[in-house]
């Protein structure tokens, strides 16, 4: 019994990070965009999912705002820093992550600030026996993971996507051929933040519990690993990433009974092992581990 | 008379103290092949880039078909259908050939999260109309072969008709070749020059090219302006600028310039 | 405002040290460098392991504890970086992300979340036309001020300064005047990650050594780099007292005007920003920098 427990923990966790792990390999794999802000879209909808519902909306409504409202968030932050380079579109989006976590832990009016906000009512309690809610909520996840995967297979696959493709391989190029690149930027932007949102609202109705602890930096980093060593620009290569990282975290959390090492140890050989998959990939296999599909056009 | 196709009126721009372009002046006529020479420095890039947009003028006009494009975003002035090639052949890495082309066809419907969402049948429909047109012109360009290569794994060569490629696919009325027969073999630089050609009788267009080679300017330019240190020096046909005066005088003696004769 | 004036030029010329190791990393190498400001925390724990563990002296503790930060900076180009030099930015930028991890887990697994500090001699308090200053502060603000003379020195009158800021400006041509370009390289990352050291070691001795000690200069670090233009030395330490100088006046003003003049706060007297956020002023200022003039507020070491 405790075994399925574990299991659909961990399936059920792996359902929410690969969604931010897909939001993320949109921005990052397809369109290029380096976003080391992501997890300040996840907290966005978090909190938005979570005050929806503590004021009384339904479940779908509550979602629904989360991922419109980061959406919007997304497209807020593209605006002042598409048309930066690299580099600094980097820090800007850091900065902005950050921003937004002072902005929770502070503003106690709206966030409860460190004590976090609880009491979100999972839904449809009363409608699914308790002893299989664990089991319904991770298969309203993995819904919610099937249709993220299928807007994104339409995307990719899509002139749109092709697009975005263009602006990550050479924007000048995309440029001279009439796409509106600033545009597109923030259209990808928007929809990787949307679906990042979406996960937060996930997350804040499976745990019940949110506080700013939730949605540090290292999220952002650890939904980095999971894009860039699954395999950028490949969607099932996110997939990939996330249960091997998710594994691995949350593997380590459990085992730590048996580990010869403290709590906190464990924590940074995490981090250090993290580290050193992400040093790896980039000097030794940069496309990750399944790579982007070369597309063939069949005449 | 009719209008220009493209009109470069009084263009001058700064760099910080060095003047790349001195108030230059000059017209295309519509249907034609037009070549603008000159030696490295003399402006004839910077010139370019800001015909497309892809850089700011400190003050003049440029009128597409008597349309102001001055000041205009680059991807604005290629949706109006001004199309252009850059010195060095863009072949991105991770995109095959037909990929290429099929990015540069215009007006897709697909280019949009809702187009790629909820219209799906008739872009499906668009993309097979293109995908059919994008074979051909890889037939035009000997590039058939190499359709779902990645365009990276192209031969330099190979990258400038790709260039051409992507050209004919973009279908723009005005069209800005920047050096296209640089370093290229001379059995490559005749294919070249019959595209080029075929661009304008076949296809009606109107064509500025950048060229140090006055060989392939000889071939295939009706009409040819020679820039020195940002002005316009000269203008006439290939034959007339060849013999010039002011142009002998402005590359005898001088070092980089690199004007190579015809035969 | 004199004790604004102190505090601003106290943590303007410490910013400055880091930032001046960042603005030529950053311009030479092209990518922005996230590990950097683990280079500070190193030499502050180092510093730290040989005076209070191994005994030394402060001084020589200090010295040794910036070389090795120095040295660890040119480490990571070694096995990291050096690695990269055909790399894309945006390769460079994920794997220092990767490296600053790596730097933080091992730290913290040796050291934990405690903080630790230094022993030094009580210091003496001055009064500076109303403003309270300490002869550490002093100190240090001499420190700081000599270390950066030195570094101007070294840009201006040394071959390798020299050589440097060719690179910065143009590495091609720079290869072609027959430079040895990895060599140079090597050395600005000893170099910087030195003078990030440096900054370390200061901080640690003007207040403690935490462990997230170089991740929370990260920002302003880099904003004040950029606000100065990258690669332009000077330009990020008048970025950095400039950005010392928003933070402090921020904090300080009293904004119950401005907010009831539209007619908020109306019953509050004082509204002050709070501390907490501090390091999002350096953001606001980057972020209206990066847009109002991308190249800087001063003119960038080289052509954009």
């Amino acid at each position: 019994m405790q075994f399925f427990d574990i299991f659909i923990y961990f399936a059920t966790m792996i359902g929410i990070f690969g969604i931010l792990a897909l939001g993320l390999n949109l921005q990052y794999g397809l369109t290029g965009l380096v976003n080391f802000g992501h997890v300040a879209f996840y907290a966005i909808g978090g909190y938005t999912a979570a005050l929806a519902t503590i004021a009384g909306a339904p479940f779908v409504v509550s979602l629904l705002l989360a991922g419109i409202v980061a959406a919007f968030a997304g497209l807020l932050i593209a605006l002042p820093t598409a048309r930066l380079s690299t580099s600094y579109w980097a820090i800007t989006t850091l900065g902005i992550a950050e921003i937004v976590r002072m902005v929770a832990l502070n503003e106690e009016w709206l966030t409860k600030g460190s004590f976090g906000l609880d009491a979100i009512t999972p839904p449809w309690l009363d409608l699914v026996p308790t002893a299989a809610y664990s089991a319904f909520y991770m298969a309203l996840t993995w819904a919610v993971v099937g249709a993220v995967l299928i807007v994104l297979i339409l995307i990719w696959n899509s002139p749109f996507g092709r697009a975005l493709k263009a602006i990550r391989e050479d924007e000048e190029l995309a440029t001279s051929l009439g796409k509106p690149v600033f545009l597109l930027k923030l259209k990808a932007m928007a929809l990787g933040a949307m679906f990042a949102g979406l996960a937060g609202g996930l997350y804040a109705h499976y745990i019940t519990f949110i506080s700013p602890d939730d949605f540090t930096p290292v999220i952002t980093m650890i939904v980095w690993a999971m894009v860039i060593i699954g395999g950028k620009g490949n969607l099932v290569g996110s997939i990939f990433g996330t249960v091997v990282i998710v594994g691995f975290y949350n593997s380590t959390r459990f085992l730590k009974d048996y580990l010869p090492f403290e709590a906190e140890t464990v924590a940074n050989l995490r981090m250090l092992v993290i580290g050193l998959l992400i040093i790896g990939v980039v000097l030794f296999r940069p496309q990750g581990v399944i790579a982007e599909r070369k597309r063939i056009y069949k005449s | 008379m009719t209008a220009p196709q493209l009109e470069i009126s009084e263009i001058s721009k700064n760099f910080g103290g060095l003047k790349a372009l001195d108030q230059v002046s000059l017209e295309v006529a519509s249907e034609t092949i037009v070549g603008i020479v000159g030696a490295n420095g003399s402006g004839k890039s910077t010139l370019f880039n800001i015909a497309s947009g892809f850089l700011k003028c400190d003050s003049g006009c440029v009128r597409l078909a008597g349309r102001p494009i001055t000041g205009l975003r680059p991807h604005h002035i290629a949706q109006m259908g001004l199309a252009r090639s850059f010195q060095v052949a863009r072949a991105p890495d991770q995109m095959t050939v037909l990929e290429n082309l099929l990015l540069a066809f215009a007006d897709q419907r697909g280019e949009t999260i809702a187009g790629a969402l909820l219209g799906r049948r008739p872009i499906a429909v668009q993309e097979n109309r293109n995908l059919a047109r994008a074979l051909e012109i890889l037939a035009l360009t000997n590039l058939a072969a190499h359709a779902n290569a990645l365009s990276s794994e192209l031969s330099g060569g190979q990258r400038k008709l790709l260039s051409i490629a992507r050209i004919l696919a973009r279908d723009a009325s005005t069209v800005l070749l920047d050096e296209p027969a640089a370093g290229i073999n001379p059995t490559l630089r005749g294919i070249l020059a019959d595209l080029v050609r075929r661009l304008k009788t076949d296809h009606g267009k109107t064509i500025v090219l950048i060229e140090h080679d006055m060989r392939f300017v000889g071939d295939v330019c009706d009409h040819v302006f020679v820039l020195d240190a940002g002005r316009l020096i000269a203008a006439g046909t290939p034959a007339e600028v060849r013999n010039n005066d002011i142009v002998l005088n402005a590359y005898l003696g001088r070092g980089p310039a690199r004007l190579k004769a015809a035969p | 405002m004199v004790q604004i004036l102190v505090n601003s030029l106290l943590q303007g010329a410490t910013l400055g040290l880091l930032a001046i190791g960042l603005t030529v990393t950053f311009s030479i190498l092209r990518f922005a460098n996230f590990a950097h400001g683990e280079f500070a925390m190193i030499g502050a724990y180092a510093a730290y392991v040989l005076s209070i563990v191994i005994g030394l002296p402060f001084i020589i503790a200090a010295g040794l504890g910036v070389a090795v930060a120095g040295g660890m900076a040119l480490f990571a180009d070694t096995m990291v970086f050096g690695r990269l030099r055909n790399a894309s930015p945006i390769a460079l930028i994920i794997a220092s992300l990767g490296l600053s991890m790596v730097i933080r887990a091992i730290f913290g697994a040796a050291f934990g979340a405690d903080e630790v500090g230094y022993e030094l001699p009580l210091a003496s308090h001055y009064r500076l036309f109303g403003a309270v200053i300490t002869s550490r502060q002093v100190t240090i603000i001499g420190v700081a001020a000599a270390s950066l003379v030195t570094f101007h020195l070294l840009l201006k009158r040394t071959k390798l300064g020299k050589s440097m800021r060719a690179l910065s400006d143009d590495p091609s041509l720079a290869r072609g005047r027959g430079l040895n370009v990895e060599r140079i390289i090597k050395y600005t990352w000893f170099i910087g990650g030195c003078y990030a050291g440096l900054t370390g070691v200061l901080i640690g001795a003007e207040s403690i050594v935490w462990p997230d000690l170089g991740y929370e200069l990260l920002l302003p670090v880099f904003a004040a780099t950029i606000i100065g233009g990258v690669g332009n030395v000077h330009g990020a330490v008048l970025g950095a007292m400039l950005l010392a100088l928003v933070e402090n006046l921020m904090l300080a003003i009293n904004w119950s005007p401005l907010f009831q003049a539209f007619g908020f706060f109306a019953d509050q007297d004082f509204v002050f920003v709070k501390t907490q956020y501090r390091s999002a002023f350096a953001f606001i200022v980057l972020v209206i920098v990066l847009i109002w003039r991308p190249t800087g507020i001063l003119r960038q070491a080289r052509p954009s």
